[in-house]
């Protein structure tokens, strides 16, 4: 089902995943340990069906709570196998650096948590630097990190404003050219984007990952 | 002498007269424009063959009124005064049809007073001019659920309800001194309230909205688990039942207090928003949040109240359920659409219940009345025949909407709405 032949424990921990129980996919994985497979062969199956979790949910398959429940599906298969440390790629091997925060006057990390997930999950290097961020922040983080996209994330009305004060910061602090910024969360469309100066938006995770590959391609 | 002194009492009384004349025309005026607009109302809801018109409705107004008359949302919160001003400044100016009360959200004094942490409140946690916002804490802990289920209403009551309100974790004389201070805090804001619904009803403007519900699943993860970790909860089979005996047990308790409040304001209405149904797929809505939300609604219509589901972004995948209440019930309730495709909603709906708001936020903040005047064209087209339908934005008129695109729909209705 994932473009390769799998064995039976194989296709036991994508079934596991696309379930979203979490014992079955701990039973699983540590099935495939005792039989001997390698655990990064295990990460790339887990991988593989996150991979299929996502175009589910841009078909509309499946539902943001299953998008979240994957994402910490893979973090607990991750760290049952080891990799222990940060699973944020570090700079130098990565596909390209992210920094993401909550614009001021809103509190929501829910969606930018997710895309900061998701991101890190195909190989970026996310800084998120929180939830409320004035602008003057914002320029000093790009400044500190130098990363190649901006992602600034709002639910609330009240964020196009401080997106638009952000972008203007940015332009201000001559660092506009060097980036690339992507907003997304709750009411922004194309309208919101042109408003504010942004550079694309986005609907959902997958977006923030297409738009980050493709500027960074 | 004599003579100037009869001249001027016959003058003061004629223009006493005239005075008592011109404030009985205009409560008769008044009443008259209130009528109409309660029948406009409830005949679109009850999809009675020609109403007047299609109403145009504010919906779950929050801090509009707030920002259009130059106040912080900490004002609005805080100061029963300028928060009275700036509201039936917005009713004045605007000739909505009804919008949601939301000089209700003036709770800033009872939330100090009470310590209320559920709640991010502007001026106090966050800033001035933002909206108050949800203070997401897992305020059940993860290894408390056994003690839920066992403990029920006693450990709401004696372990969670203090992590939301730190005067509930206090003792002795403070305690006392609190509560006294939130009661009467509490009894300025009923009063203050009250006192504007009369208001509002000697000056024309209906209101048919007063008091508010969460359905069990949404009270769950607003209040006692953050979405992160009730989904988390969802991936365990043990975590999966006690939510689903949770919600269970919980519903007929907030059942009784939202009728309570609803009582208290004697309006029929029910803002009734679903904060967390988006997230769900069809299979996990039809388990831990339909059965529950569904009981509650057959609830209020029993009781003679009218819910207003707003169901926030895109629920395009649910909306299907709600065709499984009886059409006499789904008749006293009101879909209000955010980013749903509201055209499929209305397919799917098939006249089954009345259909409102989905006029995006963008567009209200930073559209045109061009852009207004397009989008409405567009609903009315499809929405307008055969009644059903009241105008409105996405969910309610946002607080950073722009007035002249706030007049455009309003406009847009009374020379296109006509039946």
């Amino acid at each position: 089902m994932l473009g390769k032949i799998l064995t039976e424990d194989e296709e036991g921990l994508v079934e596991a995943i696309l379930e979203f129980d979490e014992d079955a996919v701990g039973t699983r994985v540590q099935q495939l340990m005792d039989a001997g497979v390698e655990p990064l062969q295990i990460a790339e199956i887990a991988r593989q069906a996150m991979e299929k979790v996502g175009e589910m949910f841009q078909i509309k398959k499946l539902f943001l709570t299953e998008l979240i429940m994957a994402g910490e599906l893979l973090t607990s298969i991750m760290k049952r196998l080891g990799f222990t440390s940060d699973a944020n790629a570090q700079v130098q091997d990565s596909k390209g650096v992210v920094l993401l925060g909550t614009v001021a006057g809103d509190i929501h990390d829910i969606g930018k948590n997710i895309v900061a997930n998701i991101l890190v999950s195909n190989g970026f290097h996310v800084i998120d630097i929180g939830v409320d961020v004035p602008p003057v922040k914002f320029v000093e983080k790009v400044q500190e990190h130098e990363p190649g996209v901006v992602g600034l994330c709002g639910l609330l009305t009240v964020a196009f404003d401080s997106m638009k004060a952000t972008i203007d910061a940015l332009q201000e602090a001559g660092l506009r050219e060097k980036i690339k910024v992507i907003i997304g969360g709750g009411a922004v469309d194309q309208k919101v984007c042109d408003y504010v100066g942004a550079d694309a938006w986005g609907a959902t995770a997958s977006d923030a990952v297409r738009l980050c590959q493709e500027y960074f391609s | 002498m004599l003579g100037s002194l009869l001249n001027l009492l016959h003058a003061t009384s004629t223009s006493l007269d005239l005075d008592r004349i011109r404030r009985r025309g205009e409560r008769v005026k008044n009443s008259e424009l209130f009528e109409a607009r309660k029948r406009r109302v409830m005949d679109a809801i009850g999809f009675k063959h020609e109403p007047d018109r299609v109403p145009v409705i504010g919906g779950g107004v929050n801090f509009f009124p707030a920002k259009y008359a130059g106040i912080t949302v900490a004002d609005f919160m805080y100061d029963p005064q300028r928060m009275r001003q700036a509201y039936f400044k917005m009713e004045e100016d605007f000739p909505l049809d009804t919008t949601f009360p939301s000089f209700l959200l003036s709770i800033g004094r009872v939330a100090t007073a009470a310590g209320l942490n559920l709640l991010k409140i502007p001026g106090r946690d966050i800033d001035v001019n933002s909206s108050y916002q949800y203070n997401e804490v897992d305020r059940l802990k993860d290894d408390e659920w056994d003690q839920l289920i066992q403990g029920g209403i006693t450990f709401v009551v004696d372990t969670i309800a203090p992590r939301m309100v730190d005067l509930l974790g206090t003792h002795g004389v403070a305690r006392l001194a609190g509560e006294t201070r939130v009661m009467l805090e509490l009894m300025r804001l009923v009063s203050n309230s009250l006192g504007i619904m009369n208001e509002m009803e000697a000056r024309g403007m209906y209101n048919f909205l007063g008091s508010f519900a969460f359905p069990p699943f949404d009270v769950m993860s607003l209040m006692f688990r953050t979405l992160s970790s009730l989904t988390r909860d969802l991936m365990h089979k043990q975590t999966r039942e006690d939510i689903v005996e949770i919600c269970e047990r919980m519903n007929p308790w907030l059942i009784q207090l939202y009728m309570t409040l609803a009582r208290l304001t004697g309006l029929p209405g029910v803002f009734f928003p679903s904060e967390r149904a988006f997230s769900l797929s069809p299979r996990q809505f039809e388990q831990f949040y339909w059965p529950t939300l569904k009981q509650m609604i057959l609830a209020f219509v029993k009781e003679g109240l009218i819910p207003f589901l707003e169901w926030e972004s895109d629920v395009t995948h649910l909306v299907h359920f709600l065709k499984e209440l009886p059409r006499s019930v789904a008749r006293r309730c009101v879909f209000n659409c955010d980013t749903s495709d509201i055209f499929e909603v209305h397919k799917i709906l098939d006249g089954h219940m009345a259909i409102t708001g989905n006029i995006p936020l963008s567009t209200m903040c930073v559209g045109t009345p061009r852009d207004v005047e397009k989008y409405c064209t567009r609903l009315f087209e499809v929405l307008k025949p055969g009644g059903g339908y009241l105008l409105c934005p996405a969910l309610g008129i946002p607080d950073e909407a722009k007035p002249e695109n706030v007049h455009a729909m309003i406009k847009f209705a009374k020379k296109n709405g006509n039946y």
